[in-house]
Order: structure tokens, then sequence, then C-alpha cells
């Protein structure tokens, strides 16, 4: 249904997604592979840590960049979050590529809200470990990696072999941050074609 | 035609352009110097437009390099514009001096990555700004490595397919089992009652083993493969042959490929006629000598495709 490029380009909202041209060489059926489902999940895991309203925002988002025509309710987006290949309850779907654009868009403004917040975390992180210490005495990076490893483990399988790792919370702070490198990377003025342009190379983790 | 000033200022850098309009209120055409103040130098990175050309593709290419795998890879480490990563967050840039202005050393810097976010950051706003340089833009298009095309989306259907072929096959030629207790069996049996049991003795193959910890007998070469030799061979030979194929090919090729215990590439044959293609198929390179056990028949489509099943 969503996936009739007839109506979806019905809406001015839409139009942000030419924005993002299609992959070189063309995809077959126009179907993005199961990684780029997977990043661009981790990531938006990642704003769910860093605030609280995250989720419940997503569909706002939508809305507000009308994107409607793509992604028109709650329970899709869940089911594209779902597509996660590293998720308990992984779905096996495949984004279509106005999907995963979409999600991109969303993202993008959910990460350029936080900027601020992005770089404060950032400049701490940096500083702790210039001076070797634990990311637990700043509370705030502390709040934010310790909410990551709950939803991470609360939805992540950790029983798959790549994931094992994570059980151990350094290695998932590590990731927690990282993920927040990556976020600042998006907050920037061509931080959509950025990541847009990333996505299709490498795996989630 | 008069002179005008960019300025790009982001916390850690700020980019300062400066050039000609070639119309009154027109967009910044042609450029004269760019300066580049970054935290650690004292005098700005002071250049023309090449300069700014590599800067900016340098730092773009290694920026995308990071966010594809989450981790930075050295770009254009012998170029004019190298960067380099010294740890996950800590990057060094390398100017050579043939394009900077007054400087006879080249100019070394160590970023963070938020650093290096700004210097991008600064960079994507002049590309983005229609009022300066109109061709100085940034054309970002998502490429797909093939080996990404034909490890998450052919894999999984062909693997599962040609697998699947292979244990019907495989399972199809075995014989009716004869019914004979294993030999495990008989063996622990006779060391626990101390006695010969008679479901021993009366079959001929049963050789008495010398000590009850040998391990299990080598089969003779004459047994066929068992099924789940049959399919973890195609498996490794799957996974040998994709992973050493680069070279993209014109046209279908399918081969009869021999292969020894270990899944290696013993011998292979054209199944159809050469077009001198098969130079760039990793066949020749993967062989290795042996006696050949199983028997395959590999497909290398044109649209990059590999396909392995028993011949």
């Amino acid at each position: 249904m969503t996936q009739s490029s007839a109506t979806e380009l019905d809406t001015a909202g839409v139009l942000a997604l030419q924005l993002l041209p299609d992959p070189e060489p063309p995809l077959a059926q126009g179907l993005c592979p199961p990684a780029v489902a997977g990043k661009l999940d981790l990531l938006l895991l990642a704003i769910e840590a860093l605030d609280r309203t995250g989720a419940e925002l997503m569909m706002m988002v939508v809305k507000e960049l009308e994107l409607t025509a793509v992604i028109p309710n709650r329970v899709l987006l869940w089911q594209l979050r779902g597509a996660n290949p590293l998720r308990r309850a992984y779905n096996r779907r495949l984004l279509t590529l106005n999907q995963a654009r979409a999600l991109i868009l969303v993202l993008v403004y959910l990460a350029k809200r936080l900027t601020i917040l992005i770089r404060q975390l950032l400049l701490a992180g940096e500083q702790l470990q210039q001076h070797g210490v634990d990311i637990r005495h700043h509370p705030r990076l502390d709040d934010y990696c310790q909410r990551f490893r709950t939803h991470f483990r609360k939805r992540m399988n950790l029983r798959r072999e790549r994931l094992q790792i994570y059980r151990d919370d350094a290695r998932l702070n590590l990731l927690a941050i990282d993920l927040l490198h990556q976020l600042l990377f998006c907050t920037g003025t061509c931080g959509a074609q950025r990541l847009w342009a990333s996505l299709f190379i490498g795996d989630v983790l | 035609m008069s002179t005008v000033l960019r300025e790009y200022r982001l916390p850690h850098c700020t980019l300062i352009l400066e050039g000609f309009t070639t119309q009154a209120g027109g967009p910044l055409a042609v450029l004269i110097q760019m300066d580049c103040y970054l935290p650690g130098l004292e005098q700005p990175m002071r250049g023309g437009s090449e300069l700014l050309e590599q800067l900016s593709r340098t730092v773009s290419e290694y920026v995308q390099n990071f966010l594809s795998y989450r981790e930075p890879i050295p770009v254009h480490p012998a170029g004019p514009v190298a960067l380099e990563p010294l740890s996950q967050h800590q990057h060094r840039l390398r100017v050579h001096p043939e394009l900077l202005q007054d400087a006879r050393e080249p100019i070394q810097l160590d970023l963070t990555t938020i650093q290096l976010f700004d210097l991008l950051e600064a960079c994507d706003q002049g590309m983005s700004d229609p009022q300066t340089l109109p061709d100085w833009t940034l054309n970002l298009v998502p490429r797909i490595p093939r080996s990404l095309k034909i490890s998450q989306q052919t894999v999984p259907a062909g693997v599962g397919l040609t697998t699947l072929a292979a244990a019907a096959l495989a399972l199809a030629l075995l014989p009716t089992p004869k019914i004979e207790p294993p030999r495990e069996l008989r063996e622990t049996a006779t060391q626990t009652s101390g006695e010969p049991t008679p479901t021993a003795s009366p079959s001929p193959t049963v050789t008495p083993t010398p000590s009850p910890t040998t391990a299990t007998p080598t089969p003779s070469p004459t047994v066929a493969l068992e099924p789940v030799d049959a399919s973890r061979l195609l498996i490794l030979l799957y996974e040998e042959i994709n992973a050493a194929w680069t070279e993209r090919i014109t046209q279908d090729m399918s081969f009869r490929v021999g292969v020894n215990r270990e899944g290696k590439i013993v011998n292979f044959t054209p199944l159809e006629a050469t077009t001198g293609e098969e130079q760039l198929l990793p066949l020749e390179k993967l062989r290795q000598t042996g006696q050949a056990v199983a028997e395959f028949r590999v497909v290398f489509r044109q649209n990059g495709a590999l396909e392995v099943s028993p011949y």
C-alpha cells in the first residue's frame, strides 16, 4: 500500500524525500538490505535514550514533516523499527527506499533538536577520557548510557552470537557513545544526505 | 565586480572565504583565498581553491567512511590532504605545503571528532550556500558494493535452496540402513558387564578395539560422502569463492568444480565455450592439489550472484 510511489508523491513534505537520491546500482525491487533498517533503528534507539519523549515524538514528527503518506500510523512505524535484524521481534521486513528516507528525515529532525545536548555529552565524554575518569562520574552521560543499555537489552536479541559481547556494560557504553558521535554528524547541514549515503555500506554492528 | 567575504563560524572551526562576484549582489564566483581557523593552529590554514576542494573532499570521504563502518579509516594517506585515525575519536589531519600560502612545512593537526565535525560542517554550510561558489556543491549518491548485494540479498535464498537440494540429493543416495547396534553401545556394554555380549559376536565387520579410549574409526576411502559432508563442502566452497570474487563479468559462466575433503578447489572445467573472461574469476587462484571427493556446479552470474549446487 505504502509502496506505490504514485500516492506517496502527493504531499509537499514528501518532496523532501527526493533530496535523497536513489542508490547506485539500483536495488533489487527497490528494497533496502536489512542492515539499513538495523542502522537506522539503533540511531533511533540512541535518540530515545537521550530524550524520554523521543518515542512519542516520532509519530508527531512524521505528521509535522508531512510524511504520513509513507508512514501513515504508529503501527507501521514500529513495524519498520522491527525490520532491524538484531531485534528480538525481528519481522524480516525489508524497508522500501521511501520508508528508509522517511525514517532518516525523522531521525535527523529529532537529532537536530538535541544538538546542544549531544555536543555537551560528547565534550564531557572526551574530557572524562582524557583524565581517565569513568563515565559514571558524569551524571548526564551516565544517565544516557544507562538508558541506552536498558533499551538495547530489552529489545535486541542478545542470544545472537554477534551481540553476546554486549552483555558487558562497558562494551555497550562504548556503542552508546559511538552512536552519539554518529548522531552528531546527523545534526549537520547535510546530515540527512550524509547519513543516507553511508547506510548501504558496512554492517549494522 | 567586487570582493566579498563569506564566513562560516562554528565552535571549533571558522572558515573564511574571500572572492570576487561577477555581478552586483551575485554569488561569490571566484575564490581568491580561504582561511581556516582550527584549534591548535597559531596561524590560519591559508590557501586557494585547490586547498578548499581537497580539504572538503578528504574530510567528506573520511566522515562517510566513519558513518558507514562506525570506525575511522585513513583517507588519501599519501595525498596533499590526508586524514588518518589515531584512535576511535582522534584524527590526524596533514596538509602538504604545496597547497598552502606562506608555508614551507606541512601542517599536521590532531582533531577530536567534535572538531572534525565542525570542520566538516563549515565546509557543508559553504557547499549548501547558493551565494558561495555555485560549483562547489555536495554530491553524495549512495553506492552499493557488489559484495553487499550478494551477501544480503542473494545468499539467503540461494544458499537455502542449494543446501536443500544438496541434502535431498545426498539423502536419496543413502543406502537403506542395516539394523546393527552402534559400536559405542556394544563397547560400553562389554565394559560394564565385563562379559562378551551375544550381539557383538555375530557381526563380521566388528573388530575388537584395542583400547576403549580409541577415537572414532577412520572411514575407508571407498565410503561415499555423508550428506552432512556434501552440504558442508558446498558452503565452504561458496564462501571461499564468494570472498575471493571481486571482478564483474559481462555474461553468466558455469563450471564443474571438484573439491577435496577441506572444501578446496582441486580441478575445474568450464561448461560452455570460454570467452576469456574466466581470467576475472578466482578459480585458478584458489586451486590446490589433492584428491577430489565431491563435484559441484558453480555458476557466476553477470549480475554478481554466485550459485553453487551439487553436480
